[in-house]
């Protein structure tokens, strides 16, 4: 029975995969394919916010600095320095967790909420640097010209191919991310949320393990950023900002904070509604705005966390009319 | 690079003059703070519609720049009110977290509204204090600058009179101790926390419009001040009202210094004298020093 | 080597208030040692200097003599202390096997890689069959799957207590254990608490106020008044030591 679940899961597994593989032949239109890779980027973003928020407890609102910095690491090494796309994507992840490391170490030692004040200093920190340190940024004109990956000798230059791309590295990260929630490095983060004196007890590091889990997200947030440069094909400081930052978190948050489908779901119900409520013109950013405290304020635990309870709540009604009807138990 | 010293006087007014500023919004966010632990990224733009609502009574209404003042900082602190009723209150039983998104939601909603009525184009506001600077001897005396310092310090004045003076002052003061202890003592903690709400964003608005004159009016304008209205709150000591003025004065003149040696960087300063802080004195200035 | 833990003129204050003042202490090995005082006479404190959660003003704590205090909890705990809290602090979304789990992890220490590769079922199978005989071995294993916060008071005691356990400890230290246990219930926890020591083999400190399971269950009791050793024995000789009435009632002996 074990062996047959087993088969069943992978088979559902292999089902799903080539389902979303099918998504760009079905949508057709480029612009939705474009879409569609962004959401994927914004995606692995969310996934690191929600291993660091949803399941260490520790929160981040400059996470779009880390975004930047492995965007700038990827064009900067491919455009100056001539390097292939497949050795800059996870040297932008490097990079973006070696600064993640920097500032994540001394700000996690302390009780409290500092990381979250200190990573709002770092993005704007970061957006400066970019916008002014010309010579190496170029400035607010940014960087033009960044190579598409090459594959096999093939260039991957429509959204349709690089739709396979982002695909199979979101799906690495979504998987390892999988396999760390559910290993006893995930546990232990989840102790830490859940009663972070109570996990040091338990011999848990508090301290070690809250820098891990902001380094893995910053990690993903530098190979999302490489994978937007080449995506994009021309950087600027501007979309790396507070916005952007919060604007993720939101969309995690959203999705279900500590839930593994929880930024998928987010990404895409945020991004559909964003692209939905073009209609409304000026009032897009209103609609949107509303909609996320009308989220925030029904559903404090996401879309994933709290739909499920209300599905229980009405079903325990349903089954509480049937006993009614039947026999008093 | 050479200073005169009036060059100096001049670089310290303004950074005292921002600094007021400065203080304003750091006061908002500790003031809401205390209230409902709540970090507000909607402060930033009580700021902005201060300097919007100004504007629109001085110049569109014509009215008086006193009472235009007056009824742009309290129509801001009716919006703060507004805001707690209808989101704050009903998310107090939820993770910090949420709240700090929704008060994100309520910036974005306001911010686009504000883009609707006034538009996407800096609009200007009238100098009202005189543009001609004032001489004294040898220095050089820009008008804006010490009457934004006189009003911020009147304001802060009637604000510290307020929560030593009056019984509802007393009772804010009590229920940020202990919120518990003061609704058993009879104090609608509820209404202080609409009071606490409405001060700081009229304290934002006042900011607000009183910066108005100096410089453009856009709806993005709250957005960096906000940060730097918060950046100012942690560098004095989180939490505390003579944190907060001081936090505000010390980043209005450093970052003026800064700006006259390396004027990109001006708006960096802001941030990375806020994670020294919190490296070095995790309490703030005005803090305890805690490790 | 008899003794498992020396503490030798222990100090702390905060602020002003001395909380433990000049306290030296051995538990043997072996053992299971209460500690009783009134509220407020620096038992919790005590607890607190030897798993780390506070630094010592002076004096050393020595554990298997080597001497741990001024190390952080997480070292203690890997060094073989195991703990439960006065006000219960569990991992309340997590189920109860998990939070023994969180406690296993502790006999093992892995590298991010093996953590992450050691998803494998197998080891997760293993890891939860332990985790489910340290629940029935407080009687809890029916409940090993519900949310920790769904447990009834007694029950989370008795959850910390398995999740403790979990960390392999050669001492535990209980705070109140029996706090807000119904009569069954303290009698069940009596007969547990003999049975980590006959059983497993593990040292047992317990602060407790219930006195019949202090008397009941202690082969030695040291007493704290304001943070100070006031006496220290077998039970039946505390029960009727003039001091230990006088800290507990406030009666001077004239």
């Amino acid at each position: 029975m074990a062996a047959s679940r087993l088969a069943s899961k992978e088979v559902r597994q292999v089902l799903g995969i080539g389902a979303v593989c099918l998504v760009p032949v079905v949508l057709r239109n480029n612009y939705y394919i474009h879409l569609a890779n962004a959401a994927m980027i914004t995606m692995i973003v969310a996934t690191g916010l929600n291993l660091l928020t949803g399941y260490c407890g520790q929160i981040s609102i400059g996470h779009a600095a880390f975004w930047a910095v492995g965007a700038y690491t990827s064009a900067l090494l491919t455009t100056r320095l001539g390097w292939s796309f497949w050795a800059a994507l996870p040297a932008s992840g490097l990079v973006a967790a070696v600064l993640g490391y920097v500032i994540g170490r001394p700000t996690l030692r302390l009780k409290g909420a500092y990381l979250a004040i200190a990573s709002i200093g770092v993005g704007e920190i970061v957006q400066l640097v970019l916008l002014n340190w010309t010579k190496g940024t170029g400035g607010a004109l940014g960087i033009k010209g960044i190579p598409f990956p090459r594959l096999l000798g093939f260039e991957l230059a429509t959204e349709f191919q690089l739709f396979y791309l982002i695909f199979a590295v979101f799906l690495t990260i979504f998987g390892v991310t999988d396999g760390i929630v559910r290993s006893p490095l995930g546990r232990a983060f989840l102790a830490i949320r859940q009663n972070e004196v109570a996990a040091q007890f338990m011999g848990v590091d508090i301290a070690r393990l809250k820098v891990l889990a902001f380094v893995i997200s910053t990690a993903y947030a530098g190979v999302a950023g490489s994978l937007f440069a080449h995506l994009q094909g021309y950087i600027s400081p501007y979309g790396f900002g507070f916005k952007e930052s919060v604007g993720i978190l939101c969309m995690a948050l959203a999705g279900g904070m500590g839930y593994r489908w929880g930024p998928v779901i987010g990404v895409l119900l945020l991004t559909i509604a964003r692209e939905s409520f073009r209609y409304f013109q000026d009032y897009q950013l209103v609609v949107y705005g509303l909609l996320l405290i009308v989220v925030i304020v029904f559903m404090p635990k996401g879309v994933a966390g709290s739909v499920p309870e209300l599905v229980d709540k009405w079903r325990g009604r349903l089954r509480r009319r049937g006993q009614r009807r039947g026999q008093p138990t | 690079m050479q200073f005169s010293v009036s060059d100096l006087v001049q670089i310290i007014l303004s950074g005292v003059a921002m600094g007021s500023i400065y203080a304003l919004m750091a006061l908002g966010f500790t003031i809401i703070y205390n209230a409902l632990r709540l970090i507000n990224f909607a402060q930033g733009d009580m700021f902005m519609l201060g300097a919007t609502f100004g504007l629109t009574l001085f110049v569109m209404w014509r009215l008086p720049f006193s009472v235009a003042f007056l009824l742009a900082g309290l129509g801001v602190a009716v919006v703060g009110m507004i805001i707690e009723r209808t989101v704050f209150r009903p998310l107090r039983r939820y993770p910090v977290l949420n709240l700090i998104i929704a008060t994100i939601g309520i910036s974005i909603t306001l911010r686009a509204l504000a883009l609707i009525i006034w538009g996407s184009q800096a609009l200007l506001f009238p100098p009202v204090f005189g543009d001609k600077p004032i001489t004294v001897g040898k220095l050089v005396l820009m008008p804006h600058y010490l009457w934004i310092i006189g009003i911020a310090v009147v304001v802060i004045a009637l604000l510290q009179a307020f929560f030593t003076l009056t019984l509802p002052g007393k009772a804010m003061r009590a229920t940020a101790q202990n919120r518990d202890a003061a609704a058993l003592m009879g104090i609608n903690v509820f209404r202080m926390d609409s009071l606490a709400s409405a001060i700081s964003a009229g304290l934002g608005g006042f900011g607000g419009v009183l910066i108005a004159p100096v410089f453009f009016v856009t709806t993005e304008m709250g957005a960096l001040a906000g940060l730097k209205g918060f950046a100012a709150a942690v560098l004095g000591g989180f939490g505390t009202i003579p944190g907060a003025i001081v936090g505000g004065l010390v980043l209005g003149v450093s970052e003026s210094l800064a700006a006259s040696v390396v004027s990109a960087y001006r708006d960096a300063v802001a941030f990375v004298i806020l994670i020294a802080v919190l490296l070095w004195r995790p309490g703030g200035i005005m803090g305890r020093k805690t490790r | 080597m008899a003794v498992i833990l020396d503490v030798r003129n222990l100090s702390k204050s905060f602020g002003g208030l001395v909380a433990i003042d000049d306290l030296s202490l051995e538990v043997e090995r072996g053992t299971i040692h209460a500690i009783i005082g009134p509220n407020g006479s620096g038992k919790t404190t005590f607890f607190n200097l030897a798993t780390g959660l506070y630094t010592p003003d002076s004096g050393e704590i020595l554990f298997e003599g080597e001497r741990i205090s001024g190390l952080p909890p997480h070292v203690i705990a890997h060094k073989g202390i195991g703990r439960t809290f006065q006000n219960l602090l569990l991992f309340g979304d997590m189920t109860a096997v998990d939070n023994v789990m969180v406690g296993l992890q502790c006999r093992n220490r892995y590298s991010l890689v093996e953590a992450i590769l050691r998803t494998g079922s197998a080891v997760t199978d293993q890891m939860y069959k332990e985790a489910t005989k340290l629940l029935d071995f407080v009687r809890l294993g029916g409940s090993r799957d519900q949310p920790s916060k769904y447990l009834s008071y007694g029950e989370q005691r008795l959850l910390e207590i398995a999740r403790a356990l979990g960390t392999n400890p050669r001492l535990i230290l209980l705070d109140e254990p029996a706090a807000g246990m119904n009569p069954q219930e303290t009698i069940l926890l009596t007969k547990t608490i003999r049975r980590i020591r006959d059983e497993l083999g593990v040292t047992v400190v317990i602060i407790e106020h219930d006195m019949r399971l202090v008397m009941n269950l202690a082969e030695r009791v040291s007493v704290l008044d304001y943070g100070r050793k006031v006496s220290e024995g077998p039970p039946e000789v505390i029960k009727n030591d003039p001091k230990v009435i006088e800290a507990y009632l406030g009666v001077t002996e004239e």
